[in-house]
């Protein structure tokens, strides 16, 4: 894939006219992805793909593109050339742009992460023995990602991991679930067989009958993976530079000090501490991490290369949302999250959240697998799934007791159109009043 | 898509059936897209962005297996390595198969399908398309408390072709095109927005823009989006709720079109989209709502964003009732889902590309009219809301529970609109709410809509579905207003 982007931009140089410039990101993998219901296969296959955005820049216009490529060098060039003669034909058609912004310090970098990937058929090895017996229904993803910059100035950047994600759910009847995962770099079949066999414990509770809740409030935990929910639909726009200008942030209140979260919670971009790339489409290298709540109060917002021109602040983030999201950690230990509770909620998964008030930074949603009734410490019974709405200004405001010391390192599953490299590492929560609504 | 890029798709399939390999069926699903995108935003015009895409699935069934192999390879090498990889995948799995390969659909169709086009996208130059962008933008910018206003076309043009081990060969055309507009208003800590699109879009070019009036949309959104910052909050309570069309489209999406896939309902989404509360038995008896409810699956509705002839299993495709006045009487489920599941579907087995292999979705999925005015509906509310455009959306993992809001609603009392109130939102169980169906719109009021980004399957695949209703009545429903300021 490396040769792909290198061929790919040696032959833009080459076609240049005198006065452009252009950028070019690739974005590629290579990937196996197997699709599993009832321990068995439903579909299985292999992915290669290579897409290159590229910008045609002369002056203060330009045109941007993406284009598949091949990888066979006739073909790319061919297309890259037809590709070029339609970017110019557009060109004179359109205004200067006050806010093209690219990378123009002749910075290269390097960014290989090897792994310790699996055969297939050592998955599958693994997979016959942990989960006979069971009802296993999910999706392993594996191989190479490749992400890629070239500039006409100079500019070279280069990201290449091999990892996998095994995203997977046990079923014990009809919606009763527990949830599994096991992402990284370095493939351990006891490692997985562990987690498995986990899950499969945890099956026993799931099998007694569930309780149907009266909606009220509810003194809760929320595991790593149902707080990951709840954050990452208050950061789609939350912490965006363009949605704070233009005042469509959820977090107006935070960002206006008219409100201020528990002093107890930090939340930052840590880039350095994830495992995207560490540039974005434009070139520019990104802040190893960039502070998004301090000490409860809003500090800084993500801000891409078209709004950074846009509104002169200096580029910290690929995408104006995060990418490697952190939480600082609490007290708690995730041992002791049912005592703690005492009664009222143990949450494992949160599910299909959106924005329900934009004013009061109100999230609703559905629990969703392991959501288990807690009495004198003592987890008793799976609950019947049910709704919640609550703002984050009362749940991680006055409604937050403390968070676990403990913090799980989430990695993102999407693979809608590529697998993604964003990842959270975030803590546990205690809470005092969540609200379930229906 | 060019004549180049139809050309490339069929050498190619030339290509692979001068090497096909010795298995037991094969299948190869070519797609050429190219797409467009213009907007303008405060102003200015925002980088115009090109797309072109080509690339190929290669399915295979060998010793009992099947496994599929996608590449932007095109060339004979490409096709020989996506090939091997898909009998490599056949054969390490067969074992292991929840399908039996002998259920699954043989592509022996031959056919094509192509969109109407009456105004190609090419036939207006890029400059007087942004020119135009540019004024319906402005038009919107009607005081100092619009703080945001942005508009924007895509167009998708995407040629697939299927062919088989078994002789088929389906060619399909779509053109797509997708108009957006946007207004913000701003004062203080609270923030109103309406849109119009992309919900609109559908199939042709740019004779849409003219079907869909969008010239007179500008000045009408800004306005309501400076009159929702006054607004009163929605009213909270249980009360009638009337629902516009671009609020129709959203809830026949998530709580009818997703519970009757046929492959939540067998398992296959557990892990990611979910199952659904509808059962095997249900089909034939379930009272799914009053007897006002009629759905149908039609793919051949003109313009409506997923029509075709065929779909990505090579199924021919037909108009066929899912609800009839009431009834359940059919699934959203492929060949190979009926296959499995023994339940009557429909030809549904849909790919957001050539890198996803086919799994059920909705394609046009239609809410048809009943013999009730707007007008007459508003009539019939002694106390209730109407509400329209979607803003917010969230539903359980079996497509029951759900709470949906909208940009904008108005309250009604004693048959009247009384005034617009804003942050409404609404919530319910699929199952008891179509059954307050109390009023359905007639064919004049009848619209055409869709969901450009409905996301499913493992891998994720994003498609875009049609949707069309009327206005629709429901009686007592839970409605609630924002807390905000």
């Amino acid at each position: 894939m490396r040769a792909i982007l290198e061929r790919a931009a040696g032959h833009l140089q080459e076609l240049l006219d005198p006065g452009e410039a252009f950028t070019a990101y690739l974005e590629a993998e290579e990937s196996d992805f197997l699709r599993l219901n009832g321990s068995r296969v439903r579909q299985a296959g292999h992915v290669s793909q290579a897409h290159l955005n590229l910008d045609l820049i002369r002056g203060g216009r330009h045109v941007e593109a993406a284009l598949a490529l091949s990888g066979e060098p006739d073909t790319d060039a061919a297309a890259l050339r037809s590709l070029l003669t339609e970017l110019r034909g557009i060109l004179p058609l359109v205004p200067e742009d006050p806010y093209l912004s690219y990378a123009t310090e002749a910075v290269r970098s390097h960014d290989i992460r090897p792994g310790r990937l699996p055969e297939a058929d050592a998955v599958l090895a693994t997979l016959r023995q942990s989960a006979d017996g069971l009802d296993l229904v999910g999706h392993w993803a594996a191989g190479n990602l490749y992400r890629g910059f070239a500039g006409s100035s100079g500019q070279w950047h280069w990201f290449q991991a091999e990892s996998f994600t095994f995203d997977w759910s046990l079923y014990q009847r009809a919606d009763k679930a527990v949830k599994g995962r096991y992402a990284g770099s370095d493939w351990d079949a006891d490692t997985l067989a562990a987690r498995i066999a986990m899950a499969r414990s945890q099956l026993d509770i799931m099998a007694r009958p569930a309780l149907v809740l009266p909606p009220g409030a509810y003194r809760v935990y929320l595991a790593p993976a149902a707080l990951a929910e709840i954050l990452g639909v208050v950061a789609w726009q939350g912490f965006g530079l363009r949605a704070l200008r233009t005042r469509q942030t959820p977090l107006l209140r935070l960002a206006d000090r008219e409100t201020s979260l528990n002093p107890s919670v930090e939340l930052v971009e840590h880039c350095a501490g994830g495992t995207a790339p560490r540039f974005g489409p434009q070139g520019f290298p990104l802040p190893e991490r960039v502070p998004l709540i301090e000490a409860g109060l809003f500090r800084e917002s993500l801000a891409d290369a078209r709004s950074g021109r846009e509104y002169g602040v200096p580029v910290n983030a690929a995408a104006e949302r995060p990418a490697s999201l952190e939480m600082g950690a609490g007290h708690l230990a995730i041992a002791d999250a049912a005592a703690l509770v005492g009664d009222g909620l143990l949450i494992s998964d949160l599910w299909y959240g959106n924005l329900s008030d934009h004013a009061r930074c109100a999230v609703t949603g559905m629990t969703r697998y392991a959501c288990l009734r807690v009495e004198d410490g003592e987890m008793r019974a799976p609950v019947e799934p049910m709704r919640f709405d609550v703002s984050l200004y009362d749940l991680l405001g006055d409604g937050l007791l403390d968070l676990t010391q403990e913090r799980e390192l989430l990695t993102n599953t999407s693979t809608y159109e590529q697998r993604s490299t964003s990842t959270a590492l975030l803590p546990g929560a205690l809470v005092g009043d969540f609200p379930l609504t229906l | 898509m060019s004549t180049e890029g139809q050309e490339r798709l069929h050498a190619a399939a030339r290509r692979f059936r001068a090497m096909a390999p010795p298995v037991d069926d094969w299948s190869l699903r070519l797609v050429d897209d190219s797409a467009e995108t213009l907007s303008v935003r405060r102003g200015v015009v925002e980088p115009i962005r090109l797309s072109r895409d080509s690339g190929v699935m290669v399915t295979v069934i060998e010793a009992g297996g099947v496994g599929y192999g996608a590449t932007t390879d095109l060339s004979a090498a490409g096709l020989r390595v996506a090939t091997e990889r898909a009998r490599a995948w056949a054969r390490r799995t067969a074992d292991l198969q929840l399908v039996d390969p002998a259920q699954l659909p043989r592509v022996t169709a031959h056919g094509t399908y192509r969109s109407p086009l009456a105004k190609p996208w090419h036939s207006l130059d890029t400059g007087v398309k942004l020119e135009r962008l540019l004024d319906l933008a402005l038009r919107m910018k009607i005081h100092d408390a619009i703080i945001d206003w942005s508009a924007g076309l895509a167009y998708h043009d995407r040629e697939t072709l299927l062919v088989s081990a078994s002789g088929g060969e389906i060619r399909q055309r779509q053109h797509v095109l997708m108009p957006w507009l946007r207004a913000v208003a701003n004062r203080g800590s609270e923030t109103q927005i309406r849109s119009f699109g992309p919900d609109l879009g559908g199939q042709g070019g740019l004779e849409r823009l003219d079907i869909l009036e969008l010239d007179q949309q500008p000045e009408r959104l800004a306005g309501e989006a400076l009159a929702l910052l006054d607004a009163p909050e929605c009213p909270t309570g249980t009360m009638d709720l009337l629902l516009m069309p671009g609020q129709m489209t959203l809830q026949i999406h998530e709580s009818i079109g997703h519970p009757l896939e046929l492959d939540r309902i067998l398992g296959d989404e557990r892990n990611y989209a979910g199952t659904s509360f509808v059962t095997a038995d249900m089909f034939g008896t379930y009272r799914y709502g009053s007897d006002l409810l009629n759905v149908t699956f039609d793919p051949g509705v003109p313009g409506e964003l997923a029509s075709y002839a065929y779909d990505d299993a090579g199924t021919r495709a037909e108009r066929d009732w899912l609800i009839r006045d009431g009834i359940l009487l059919r699934g959203l489920g492929g060949a190979a889902s009926q296959a499995r599941s023994g339940l009557p579907g429909v030809a549904c087995a849909r790919a957001s590309s050539w890198n996803r292999p086919p799994i059920d979705r909705m394609a046009n999925l239609n809410l048809e009219p009943g013999d009730s005015s707007l007008e007459e509906l508003v009539g019939r509310i002694e106390r209730g809301v109407l509400m329209d455009t979607n803003r917010s959306w969230s539903i359980d993992d079996s497509r029951n529970k759900f709470q949906f809001g909208c940009e904008m609603a108005w309250r009604i009392e004693d048959g009247e609109r009384r005034g617009l109130v804003r942050n409404p939102g609404y919530r319910g169980i699929s199952s008891g709410f179509w059954r307050s169906l109390a009023g359905v719109g007639n064919a004049e009021s009848f619209r055409v809509m869709g969901v450009g980004t409905c996301g499913k399957g493992e891998p994720n695949q994003m498609i875009a579905v049609g949707h069309a209703s009327p206005p629709c009545l429901f009686r007592n429903v839970a409605v609630f207003g924002g807390g905000g300021s």
